[in-house]
Order: C-alpha cells, then sequence, then structure tokens
C-alpha cells in the first residue's frame, strides 16, 4: 500500500492513482445529479463526464426544460451525445411563449437519438406537427409521440398523414407509441415498412398500414380502437 | 464459510454471499471450487477488509449489506433522494452542517484509509461500492450528494476551472440538477 500512502502524504490528485477506466465507472453508475457535480470539479472529471451526462436524458421539470435546451443550443456538441431524451413535463400555466420552438431547435441537434419520449401538451399544435413533419432521427429505435388532433393552416397535410410520414422516415423503429385523441386513419394507398418493429401501442387503423414483420411474429401489441 | 487471509497475514471467516459480492473472489471460488485453502489476498490489509466486509454501525464504517447491491449487473439502483424543493430551509442548512461535521472528521482521520478502501474496492472488483462511498456522506438517512468543493478535497483535485467557467459550468448543469 505504498501507492496510497504515498497519494495521501502528497496529497496525489485521485486521478494519478485511479485509472481513468475505473473513474469512468464510478461516473456511469452515479446519479444523475453526481454526474454534474462530478462534472465541475475539475478538467479532467468534466471531460470523463460530459458524454455520460448527457447519454440519458430525462426531464420533468420546466425549469431544468428550459435550462437543458438552451444549454444544448449554446453548446450544440452536447446534443451529439444524446442517445435518450424524455420530456415529461406536466402542462403548466407558466410555461412561455417560444418553449415549444426552444425544444425543436434543441432536438434537432440530436442526430444519435435513439430514444425519444415527448408527454402531452408539451409542444403546441403548431410544433407538434413539425416534429412530426421534419423530425429525423437515423437511429430512432422508440418513440413515444402525440399526434395532434386538429389540422392546422399552413400544413397540406393533416396530422395522421405526418405520423404516418414520421414512421416511414424511421425504419429503424422497434417500439412505436403514437397517441392521439382522435382516431388517426392513414391514407389508403400508404404501406409503411418498419421491419423491426416489435411493440406497438397506438391506434388500431393506424397499424393495419404498418407493414411489420418482427410483430407478425408474435410480441406484444396492443392497439386501441379510436 | 470462506476464508480470507490478509497482506498483513490475518485470517478471515466470512460469509460466503457477502465474500462473493466481490467479483475477483467470486470468480475465485468458481476456479477452486469448494475448499478449505485460505484465499490470499495480497492487496487487501484487514483493516480494509474489515471496512468492506462489514454491515454499517456507524458513519465511518461502510454499508456493504445495503449498498454494494449487485456488482455483477450493470445496473445500480440509484438512492432515493427526498426531493429537494420539499425540503424547508433549515432542514436543508441541517443537513450541510451534518455533511461538514462528519466529513471533517473523516478527512482528518480517514484519508488514507478512504483511499485504501477505493483502491480495495477496485482490485476486489466491487465497483458499485466505490460508486457510493466517495459521493455521499456516511449517515443512513441521509443520501445527499457532496458539493463539489468537499470532493475536490477528499480527492486531492485542484479546481482548474476560472470563476467564470465555474458559473458557466453551474449553469449549464442546471438541468441535471432540477430534481
Amino acid at each position: 500500500m505504498v501507492l496510497i500512502q504515498r497519494a495521501h502524504q502528497e496529497s496525489m490528485e485521485i486521478s494519478q492513482w485511479l485509472p481513468n477506466e475505473v473513474l469512468l465507472h464510478i461516473i456511469e453508475h452515479s446519479p444523475k445529479a453526481d454526474q454534474a457535480t462530478l462534472s465541475s470539479i475539475s478538467k479532467l472529471f468534466r471531460g470523463l463526464c460530459l458524454p455520460v451526462l448527457y447519454r440519458v436524458v430525462k426531464i420533468k421539470g420546466y425549469h431544468a426544460m428550459k435550462s437543458f435546451c438552451s444549454g444544448t443550443i449554446e453548446n450544440p456538441s452536447r446534443g451529439d451525445s444524446v442517445r435518450s431524451f424524455t420530456l415529461d413535463v406536466p402542462y403548466s400555466s407558466s410555461h412561455i411563449e417560444g418553449h415549444s420552438a426552444l425544444i425543436l431547435a434543441a432536438l434537432k441537434l440530436m442526430p444519435k437519438l435513439e430514444h425519444l419520449s415527448v408527454s402531452e401538451s408539451i409542444l403546441d399544435t403548431h410544433h407538434g406537427h413539425l416534429l412530426l413533419e421534419q423530425g429525423s432521427f437515423p437511429q430512432l429505435i422508440s418513440c413515444n409521440l402525440w399526434v395532434p388532433s386538429d389540422a392546422l393552416d399552413g400544413f397540406p397535410a393533416k396530422p395522421s398523414d405526418l405520423g404516418v410520414a414520421f414512421l416511414a422516415r424511421h425504419s429503424t423503429l422497434k417500439r412505436v407509441h403514437l397517441h392521439s385523441e382522435d382516431e388517426m386513419v392513414p391514407p389508403q394507398p400508404v404501406r409503411i415498412s418498419l421491419p423491426n418493429l416489435e411493440l406497438y401501442e397506438g391506434n388500431a387503423a393506424f397499424i393495419l398500414a404498418i407493414d411489420a414483420i418482427a410483430l407478425k411474429r408474435g410480441p406484444t401489441f396492443l392497439a386501441f380502437p379510436g | 464459510m470462506v476464508l480470507l487471509v490478509t497482506s498483513d497475514n490475518e485470517q478471515f471467516q466470512t460469509e460466503k454471499d457477502i465474500v462473493e459480492r466481490s467479483v475477483l473472489i467470486k470468480n475465485m471460488l468458481e476456479d477452486v471450487g469448494e475448499s478449505d485453502q485460505p484465499i490470499p489476498l495480497p492487496n487487501v490489509s484487514s483493516s480494509v477488509l474489515k471496512k468492506v466486509t462489514q454491515p454499517s454501525t456507524g458513519p465511518t464504517e461502510i454499508d456493504v449489506r445495503g449498498r454494494y447491491l449487485s456488482t455483477a449487473s450493470t445496473t445500480v439502483e440509484s438512492p432515493s433522494r427526498p426531493p429537494i424543493l420539499e425540503q424547508s430551509q433549515d432542514e436543508t442548512r441541517k443537513r450541510t452542517t451534518d455533511i461538514s461535521e462528519w466529513d471533517q472528521k473523516f478527512i482528518t482521520v480517514d484519508q488514507e484509509m478512504l483511499f485504501e478502501i477505493i483502491l480495495a474496492a477496485n482490485y476486489l472488483d466491487i465497483k458499485s461500492l466505490l460508486c457510493r462511498r466517495w459521493l455521499q456522506d456516511g449517515s443512513q438517512h441521509d443520501q445527499g450528494a457532496r458539493p463539489p468543493e468537499e470532493i475536490r478535497k477528499l480527492f486531492n483535485i485542484v479546481n482548474d476551472f476560472t470563476p467564470e467557467e465555474e458559473a458557466q459550468i453551474k449553469k449549464e448543469n442546471e438541468w441535471a440538477e432540477d430534481r
């Protein structure tokens, strides 16, 4: 234990006697708030912590949502680390004008996103449409999204058509949760091919438009009529 | 029961389910099979092994049973935390004082021991024990994280950020601290 005695007596930094991969392991298994604390203690730790801190982002409060989205827009490279993004913020009257645009701008900086979940009423109808129309995440494995119920001026397509287009753009999807207050009727001629789909939860009429080989083999799906 | 021999030649009779939390010892036992032969641990001293294998009896003890969970699994449960917003200012202040008093004792008396425990946990492959110990105070009831300055002090980490950088980081990290 000579090393430890030296570390103690000579006030050696922990990184001089503990390998980085052990530090990284500690960081990876620490709660989110501790990861944030560790990322603020030194440059070495910040370098180790940031990719871990941003890998799985789960936001439950309006303030955190604002802080995260504006921080990511200021430092776009952070978005690159995000693999899982969950916005589970209850609707609140304190929502300010423009927060939907902020969320959408941050989402555009997450090209490697694998899991996306946005709870009801977080995005206004306009940005709900925009996400379905423009959202593109080449590695998306699961999504949990709300399809706006009302058609909106300025969008030539109905919300359900935008839902179809969103799914069609993401053939990597394995799990789809697509919610809507109204029945979504997919346009008749369209077939969506999701060869990896294992779980579908949502509107019953919609599943008819999906070609899902994996789903036909037997895994779960929950379809709600109407 | 398993017999362990430490670097200072002390022998320990320890329950199998406790020592098997160490991936290193678990693998050794699997390789050797049932045997009365003691397992040598040349990198672990008796004082450290006591800390790593005994259940918690006070703030300076390590709560092995409660906290080093499953080492084989890659997931370690996050400790439950009291929602920070629900705490009154008084409670928050009291908590901070408790941590500092305990810390002071811990740092001045036991930094060397703490380093040894971390290294032993690494050697024995009880990494989740590592995760718990260095961030949290020893109290059973309070799982609050240490403030950055205390972690720096505990592990001789030099703050190489400028005050401006630090303020920027604090602002940037707000989302992750908002519980």
